[in-house]
C-alpha cells in the first residue's frame, strides 16, 4: 500500500501543532518568578529610624538592603526576581548605634533560614 | 439550726465579707497579722496554707476537709486561691494526705517564708 | 562701552543675588535632636573649590533641597533634604555629583553624661578606673530618663520621702498617694520602709540622678512603685509576695525587682504569680541568694535549690553578685542553670532610711542593677516585650571569666551593648507571585 503524501503532511502538521500547544512529550522551561519576602518588624527603635533597616541574604545573590526611609517603621518586605532553583533566605536587622555608644552600627544575628523553591 | 447548716452560714458570712473587699478592686484593710515570729526563720508560717479550689463555689469543700483542724480564718486571695489558717497545724504532709484526690480542692501548700537579713549581713 | 558697562552691572547684580542666596539662612524651626545619631532630614555637603556659587545652588535645588546655612569651613553647606528621602540615597546622589567633594550626615554629638551627684565617684558599679563596671556613662548619652516605664520594688517598702528618691516615685493617684501598697501589717496604702532594704534597692535602680544630691541610680529618672511585702525584720511570705506581684502587674509595672529568697522549696502559688506577670508582659528580676557566711553555693544542686531563682518562666532573670575585681563575690550563690548573669554586688552605695546613704553587699543589691537596666531598655525601646528585654540583657552582657560555668550565660550585665543589641528578625516568609 502506498502512503499518500498528504497523509505524511497531515501527520507532520499535527505533530507541529501538538508541540506548539505543549501537548507533545516535551514541556516548556520553567520561568523566573517574583518572590515577595516578608518578616516581622523589629522592636528596636534604632532599626526603625534613620540609619536602621534590614539586610536580606539570598544564597549566591547580592544581599538586598531595605533601609528605613520615613514613617514609624522600616519596611518589612522586599520583592526579588529569581530564576528557577532552590534558595536559602535570611534577614538581619541593623541600626546606627554601636556597642560603644557610637554610630558605627550594629547588626543582628540572622533570622531563622527559610528555603525557597522557584519552579 | 443544724450544725452543718450553721457552719455553712458562718462560712458564707466570712466569704461574703472577704469577697466584697476583693471585688472593690483594692485590698481592704485586714486584721493585722502577726509576722513570722522573730528568730523562728522557719521555711513556712505555722498553721497557714494556700488552698486552690476548682471553682469559687467549691469553697465549702475546704471547710469539709480541713475543719477538723479548727479554722481560724479563710481569706479570699483572688481567683481560686484562699489563705487557710488553722488552729492545730498538722503539717504539710498531713494536709496533702487529707486533700487526697479531692475534685474540689486541687492543691494545698504551706505559706512559705521569704526574706532577707537585715542590711549589712547580706540576704 | 555702554554695553560692557551694562554687562558688568548685570553680572554684579547676579553675583550679589547668588551670594545672598548662599548666605540666606532658611528659617528652620528648631527641632529636638532626639535619640538618634544624625540630625534627621539634614546633610552636610562640601563643594569643590572650583564649583561656583550658582553651581552649588543648582546642585542643591535640583534635588529639591534647601541650603540652610553656609558653614565657616570653606565649601561646606548645611542642607535640608526633602522629606521621605533616605539618608543613604541622598548621600550617594551628592557623592556622585562632580561638583561635590564630600557629603555626610549632620552627626549628633553629646557631652559624656556624667551626673553631678556628689557621691557619684563612689558608684564603682557605674564607672570604675579598672573598667570593671556596667558602663553606664556611654549609655546615659542616649538615655538617662526611664520615666516612661514603671518599675516595682517588691521588698520591705521604700523610704519614699528620701530626697534622692522622692521625685522618682510612681504617681499612684488618689488611690495610692504613697506610691504603692503595704501587704504586711496594716495592709494599707502606705509602703514606708522601716527596715532599709527596699530603700537601698530602690536607690540602686532609680535614685534621682544629676540633681546635685547624693547618688544616682541606673536610671537617673524613673517611676518607682513601692510594694511592701517584707516586715521590719525583712520577713515576708508566699501570700504577701504573690499579692505584691499582683498589685504591681495590675497597676502597670513593666519591671519587678524581687530581692528575696525562700528555702522552703518549690512554691506553686508564687510560680503562678510569676506566670501572671509573664502574661502581663512584665520582666521579673530575682536573686541567686547568699550562702552561709562567705560561702556561696551551687543552687542547681538538689538540696540547695533556691526560689524564686529556680523558677523557669522566660520572663525571669536571676542575678548573682560580683565584687570590684569582677570575681564572684564570696558569699554569692551560683548555678549554671538557674542563675542567668552577674552584676556588681559588693560595696554598693545607695539610699537608706532617714534620708541617708549606706553601703551594702549582697545579691539583693546586684539584682536592682539589672532591674534598672531592664527599665532602661524598655524605655529606650517602647515596643520591647519581656522576651526582647531578657534577650538583650543576656546577649548584651560581657563575658566574665569568673562566671564561666557558674551562670547560664557566663556574663556580667553590660548596659551599652545591651542597648545596642538587636534581636534577630522573626517570621520570615516567602510568597511566589
Amino acid at each position: 500500500m502506498r502512503h499518500s503524501p498528504f497523509r505524511h503532511l497531515a501527520s507532520l502538521l499535527a505533530a507541529t501543532a501538538l508541540s506548539a500547544c505543549g501537548g507533545g512529550s516535551e514541556q516548556s522551561a520553567p520561568a523566573a518568578r517574583t518572590v515577595t519576602l516578608a518578616w516581622q518588624a523589629s522592636h528596636e527603635s534604632g532599626v526603625n529610624r534613620t540609619g536602621g533597616g534590614y539586610q536580606v541574604s539570598i544564597s549566591d545573590q547580592p544581599s538586598i538592603d531595605v533601609p528605613y526611609v520615613s514613617g514609624s517603621a522600616a519596611p518589612t518586605s522586599a520583592s526579588v526576581f529569581l530564576q528557577p532553583g532552590r534558595y536559602t533566605v535570611s534577614v538581619q536587622a541593623y541600626a546606627a548605634l554601636d556597642a560603644q555608644g557610637g554610630n558605627t552600627g550594629s547588626l543582628s544575628a540572622p533570622s531563622q533560614l527559610i528555603t525557597v523553591y522557584v519552579r | 439550726m443544724k450544725p452543718g447548716l450553721r457552719r455553712l452560714v458562718a462560712l458564707a458570712v466570712t466569704l461574703a465579707l472577704a469577697s466584697a473587699a476583693a471585688a472593690c478592686g483594692s485590698p481592704a484593710p485586714r486584721t493585722p497579722q502577726a509576722a513570722a515570729p522573730a528568730g523562728a526563720r522557719q521555711n513556712r508560717v505555722p498553721g497557714e496554707y494556700l488552698v486552690t479550689v476548682a471553682a469559687r463555689d467549691r469553697v465549702a469543700a475546704i471547710v469539709d476537709l480541713y475543719g477538723q483542724f479548727g479554722i481560724k480564718e479563710l481569706r479570699d486571695l483572688g481567683g481560686t486561691v484562699f489563705l487557710l489558717r488553722v488552729t492545730e497545724d498538722p503539717g504539710p504532709a498531713r494536709m496533702e494526705q487529707v486533700r487526697g484526690g479531692s475534685a474540689h480542692v486541687l492543691a494545698v501548700q504551706p505559706n512559705l517564708v521569704y526574706g532577707t537579713r537585715r542590711p549589712g549581713s547580706a540576704p | 562701552m555702554k554695553s560692557l558697562s551694562r554687562a558688568i552691572i548685570v553680572l554684579a547684580a547676579l553675583a550679589g543675588v547668588a551670594l545672598a542666596l548662599l548666605q540666606q539662612v532658611v528659617a528652620v524651626s528648631p527641632e529636638p535632636l532626639g535619640g538618634g545619631v544624625y540630625v534627621a532630614g539634614e546633610v552636610l555637603v562640601k563643594f569643590k573649590p572650583a564649583s561656583s556659587a550658582q553651581d552649588r545652588i543648582a546642585s542643591v535645588a535640583a534635588l529639591g533641597h534647601v541650603v540652610v546655612a553656609t558653614l565657616h569651613q570653606p565649601g561646606w553647606v548645611r542642607v535640608r533634604i526633602a522629606s521621605g528621602q533616605s539618608m543613604d540615597q541622598v548621600l550617594a546622589t551628592y557623592q556622585s555629583d562632580t561638583r561635590v567633594a564630600s557629603a555626610q550626615p549632620n552627626y549628633i554629638y553629646r557631652s559624656a553624661a556624667v551626673p553631678n551627684d556628689p557621691l557619684y565617684g563612689q558608684l564603682w558599679a557605674f564607672k570604675s578606673a579598672a573598667g570593671n563596671d556596667m558602663g553606664l556613662e556611654p549609655a546615659w548619652d542616649h538615655i538617662a530618663d526611664c520615666s516612661s516605664v514603671v518599675v516595682a520594688v517588691i521588698d520591705s517598702g521604700v523610704n519614699y520621702t528620701h530626697p534622692d528618691l522622692v521625685s522618682n516615685m510612681w504617681n499612684g493617684g488618689a488611690g495610692f498617694p504613697n506610691h504603692g501598697y503595704d501587704y504586711v501589717g496594716d495592709h494599707d496604702n502606705d509602703p514606708m520602709d522601716q527596715f532599709g532594704h527596699g530603700t537601698h534597692v530602690a536607690g540602686v535602680l532609680g535614685a534621682v540622678g544629676n540633681n546635685g544630691t547624693g547618688t544616682t541610680g541606673v536610671c537617673q529618672r524613673t517611676r518607682i512603685m513601692a510594694v511592701r511585702v517584707l516586715d521590719d525584720t525583712g520577713a515576708g511570705t508566699t501570700v504577701t509576695t504573690m499579692q505584691g506581684i499582683g498589685f504591681a502587674v495590675t497597676h502597670g509595672a513593666r519591671v519587678i525587682n524581687l530581692s528575696l529568697v525562700s528555702s522552703g522549696g518549690f512554691d506553686p502559688a508564687l510560680s503562678d504569680a510569676i506566670t501572671d506577670a509573664q502574661n502581663g508582659d512584665v520582666v521579673v528580676i530575682v536573686v541567686a541568694g547568699n550562702g552561709n557566711g562567705n560561702e556561696g553555693r551551687n543552687i542547681d544542686l538538689a538540696g540547695n535549690v533556691t526560689f524564686p531563682c529556680a523558677f523557669t518562666q522566660p520572663n525571669l532573670l536571676c542575678v548573682t553578685a560580683l565584687d570590684q575585681n569582677y570575681a564572684l563575690a564570696g558569699f554569692s550563690n551560683w548555678g549554671p542553670t538557674s542563675v542567668d548573669l552577674g552584676a556588681p554586688g559588693t560595696n554598693i552605695l545607695s539610699t537608706s532610711l532617714g534620708g541617708a546613704y549606706d553601703t551594702l553587699d549582697g545579691t539583693s543589691v546586684a539584682a536592682p542593677q539589672v532591674a534598672g537596666l531592664a527599665t532602661m531598655l524598655r524605655a529606650f525601646n517602647p515596643q520591647y516585650t519581656y522576651a526582647d528585654t531578657v534577650s538583650a540583657i543576656r546577649n548584651g552582657g560581657r563575658s566574665a571569666d569568673a562566671l564561666a560555668g557558674l551562670t547560664a550565660t557566663g556574663k556580667a550585665a553590660d548596659v551599652m551593648p545591651s542597648l545596642a543589641y538587636i534581636n534577630p528578625p522573626t517570621g520570615l516568609t516567602a510568597t511566589l507571585q
